[in-house]
């Protein structure tokens, strides 16, 4: 079930909602979280049942595991030390994702090299298991190291599967979460709560339905529609996607933080306005803040760890390969990597840069060259294959294939000479004609003006004399549910 | 706490009072009719009821203001011929092709229209979700292979998809529809209409008159330019096209472009059970004169002549006046032939055309 349609927003949010809180007042609370538990399965299986055997399957396999683990030390029948329980956890989880998601991927690159034949077993990308696979490992390595004592298996399948973080995170971890669950003073009604989380969750619908959704069908003309793209073109092409991305997921992760909310269930921030970044190391410290979270504790502090004797460049060959691995998670396939090793190197020479040159930068120009770094890294994020990416690239660059409206011809007619060209302006991209053309483009510098001067969803929910503007979320919210008739994913429902 | 609640009881108010304006709004202006007949009237509403209209606000974005809107009222009507082109074809009255014969033919045509134009025009059908006409004549302009058109636009503008369904109550909710509603309640432009062509022609002398199937005339002064003025038209417009040697009029092309992106939308129409009809409208002579003497528009022809040959459609008429021994004062202007000069070059192809229409 998608956060933008009609079904979630005007039937199933408000029916679990009522009933969760209606189970709490008659005190029935392991029936309320049975509750949550069920809704949450309820609302997976919308997209396709056929795969809640294997959620299940994975919830119930990984409790299993870290009871082990946990009781270790009590069940003496065990054969397997500690250690081993672990790593059987962690092959399961890994075996799943890799059996999943990367087995074609796998397929296709032995084929390749080998010069072999097997073909592919084209298997459909199951929901949201990138993300319950990852929250699992959490959970698994945390109780390994004794930072948790979870027996429960209610609370621990109702922290996997919580619906509002189900499908595209905040990546949450199990201690703090399963408190929220259990203290008593969040199974009642919670006004403040509910209004906060309404109104981030207007926002959010706003950004998707309203923004990332006019972005997506730009970046779909020049990524996928048109073979050839002008310089204009593939640069209005490369924005409409970095826009499309940020608007898409960080509109996700506010609906999903607004939801939760409405439980009293606080999720972590995931985003915080990554695209006024001036570095990319901190681009990472507001970008999917989440997913930098765990694998900084899950990836990278094991390679650091793995090394006897730390030191500048080994610390930097494990960030390039953490951001190698990240790459590879979002997707099977090259292109993922190829963006994720970018991110690395950009990262392990922002770090030279501080450690070593400890040259300040202008501040606008340090802007200038990450955001402009992001943008161009986001190419390859989006571009189904390297001929795609090489084609944006390609007009991106060419300053030879400059096009500008006719009507312009008769006041700069004089540019000609220098090798610019009158004609159809963005007419691989912007569809539309006249006004319609125009507004594109404002568009454009709207979403630029939103990026950088705006601030953030939380900021604005947290601040009273923005909450008493009750008038504008209203209206945010009723201009996005106005196009729920269009039917449009969230990007990072593939990952 | 008792704030909060306060504000929660304001934003669930809000929220309903917007939705139900909205849902008002909808419901009252109604464009489409999808929920009550109307009383009122509206540019699109007289055209389904049978009227000529004359306005200015006809000649800009024609597809999207009148042919999609059009489209949506013959729904369920079957329509036998369609032709589509730019304004070149805009004289493809049915009174010409047809006579008195009963047919259902709609005439959509737009500016300069390239082959982007008439996937367009193509993909109003399938956002209707309506079949393809029998026969879809096609206005082709020696520009359309000019331009170079990608054909993943191609395809995206002919498969284009709507939101807009009949009878539906998500109507009231619905961004496309409000925008249309807005759009019908902000324009209301002013218009004269008549049921009798002549009428409106006596009586308009400034725009072009549009009349219910899309078939477009000229106002009469246009259609009656005297020679000298028509000759300065097209010197000046040579002159133009000196220094904007760019603008597809001009007809500066030496390499024909759009060969896999035309036969995508040709086999798209014949794929769909429906004949392919191609008319050439001829050009002025003493502009045709100018660009064989200028341009390589004699390759560039042939080059057009040669595919259409390959193409193996029915093709009616010539970019070349003197096929037809025309001269100067059989056209409007540059571009733009006389409705007697259409005449003449249907009633030269007329047998073929009646049995390639049955």
């Amino acid at each position: 079930m998608l956060f933008n349609s009609v079904e979630f927003i005007f039937l199933f949010l408000p029916f679990t909602f009522f009933v969760y809180f209606f189970l709490n007042r008659k005190r029935l609370l392991i029936a309320s979280k049975a509750w949550l538990l069920f809704s949450s399965m309820f609302f997976y299986s919308w997209w396709n049942i056929i795969y809640l055997p294997l959620i299940i399957t994975s919830i119930f396999v990984n409790f299993l595991i870290s009871s082990n683990i946990i009781n270790f030390d009590k069940n003496k029948k065990i054969n397997f030390s500690k250690k081993k329980m672990l790593m059987i956890g962690l092959f399961f989880n890994i075996g799943l994702l890799g059996y999943f998601k990367y087995m074609d991927f796998f397929i296709e690159n032995a084929n390749f090299i080998f010069g072999t034949n097997i073909g592919l077993i084209n298997l459909i990308l199951p929901l949201a298991i990138s993300f319950f696979t990852l929250q699992q490992i959490a959970f698994l390595v945390d109780s390994y190291e004794g930072l948790i004592k979870e027996k429960n298996f209610l609370n621990y399948a109702t922290f996997v599967s919580f619906f509002p973080q189900l499908i595209a995170g905040p990546i949450v971890y199990h201690n703090e979460m399963m408190h929220q669950f259990t203290n008593l003073k969040k199974k009642v009604i919670n006004y403040k709560n509910i209004i906060t989380g309404l109104f981030i969750f207007s926002i959010g619908l706003f950004k998707k339905v309203v923004i990332a959704d006019t972005f997506a069908a730009w970046a779909t003309n020049g990524f996928d529609v048109s073979s050839s793209l002008n310089f204009f073109e593939a640069w209005f092409t490369s924005f409409s996607y970095t826009f499309q991305l940020y608007f898409d997921f960080s509109g996700y992760t506010d609906m999903a933080i607004g939801a939760a909310l409405l439980f009293n269930i606080n999720l972590p921030q995931n985003f915080n306005s990554p695209l006024k970044s001036t570095s990319i190391i901190e681009f990472w410290s507001r970008w999917h803040i989440t997913l930098t979270r765990f694998i900084t504790t899950y990836i990278y502090t094991p390679i650091v760890r793995s090394f006897e004797n730390l030191s500048f460049s080994k610390a930097m060959i494990a960030t390039f390969v953490t951001f190698l691995i990240s790459g590879l998670w979002h997707g099977a396939s090259w292109m993922f990597v190829i963006w994720g090793g970018l991110h690395g190197l950009a990262l392990v020479i922002n770090h030279i840069w501080r450690k070593k040159l400890k040259i300040k930068m202008n501040k606008f120009l340090a802007w200038v060259i990450t955001f402009n770094f992001i943008n161009f890294s986001l190419v390859f994020f989006r571009a189904n294959n390297l001929d795609d990416a090489i084609k944006l690239l390609k007009g991106m660059t060419d300053v030879s294939n400059i096009v500008i409206p006719s009507s312009l011809h008769s006041s700069l007619g004089f540019l000609s000479h220098f090798g610019i060209k009158f004609g159809g302006f963005m007419n691989n991209i912007l569809f539309e004609q006249g006004f319609e053309k125009l507004w594109g483009i404002a568009y454009l510098f709207v979403a630029f003006f939103i990026v950088l001067f705006f601030k953030n969803t939380s900021s604005i929910c947290e601040n009273k004399r923005y909450i008493e503007k009750y008038y504008f979320f209203a209206a945010m919210f009723v201009f996005a549910t106005l196009r729920l008739n269009e039917y449009s994913e969230f990007i990072y429902f593939r990952f | 706490m008792i704030q909060y609640k306060n504000l929660l009881k304001k934003f669930i108010f809000t929220l309903l009072s917007i939705f139900l304006i909205i849902a008002s709004f909808n419901y009252f202006v109604d464009a489409y009719q999808i929920f009550r007949k109307q009383t009122n009237s509206s540019i699109i509403e007289d055209l389904k009821k049978g009227y000529f209209i004359s306005s200015d606000s006809i000649t800009v974005n024609r597809i999207e203001n009148i042919y999609d809107q059009l489209l949506f009222f013959y729904k369920n009507e079957n329509i036998d011929t369609l032709a589509i082109g730019s304004s070149r074809a805009a004289y493809l009255n049915k009174e010409l092709i047809f006579h008195s014969q009963n047919v259902k033919y709609l005439n959509f045509t737009t500016g300069t229209a390239l082959l982007s134009e008439l996937a367009k025009m193509i993909g109003l059908f399938n956002k209707h979700s309506i079949g393809l006409p029998e026969t879809v004549i096609i206005g082709l302009d020696p520009w359309i292979f000019g331009e170079q058109i990608q054909l993943g636009k191609i395809k995206k503008l002919i498969n284009s998809s709507s939101t807009l369904s009949n009878n539906n109550l998500s109507q009231l909710f619905n961004y496309e529809y409000t925008k249309i509603n807005l759009e019908r309640f902000f324009k209301k432009s002013s218009y004269i209409k008549s049921k009798k062509l002549n009428d409106i022609r006596v009586r308009n002398n400034n725009n072009m008159i549009l009349s219910p199937n899309g078939d477009l005339y000229y106002p009469l002064k246009i259609e009656n330019t005297d020679l000298q003025k028509f000759k300065k038209g097209v010197l000046d417009f040579i002159a133009k096209c000196k220094t904007m040697s760019f603008d597809r009029r001009c007809l500066n092309f030496n390499k024909v472009k759009n060969i896999n992106e035309f036969l995508y939308f040709i086999n798209y129409i014949q794929n769909r059970g429906s004949k392919v009809i191609i008319f050439l409208a001829p050009i002025a002579p003493t502009f045709y004169s100018h660009i064989l003497n200028n341009y390589q528009f004699d390759n560039y022809y042939s080059d057009i002549k040669a595919f259409l040959k390959e193409l193996k459609v029915k093709v009616i008429g010539d970019y070349n006046p003197k096929t037809f021994n025309l001269k100067d004062d059989d056209f409007i202007d540059t571009m733009h032939p006389k409705p007697k000069v259409i005449k003449q070059i249907f009633e030269t192809n007329k047998i073929d055309l009646m049995e390639d229409l049955k």
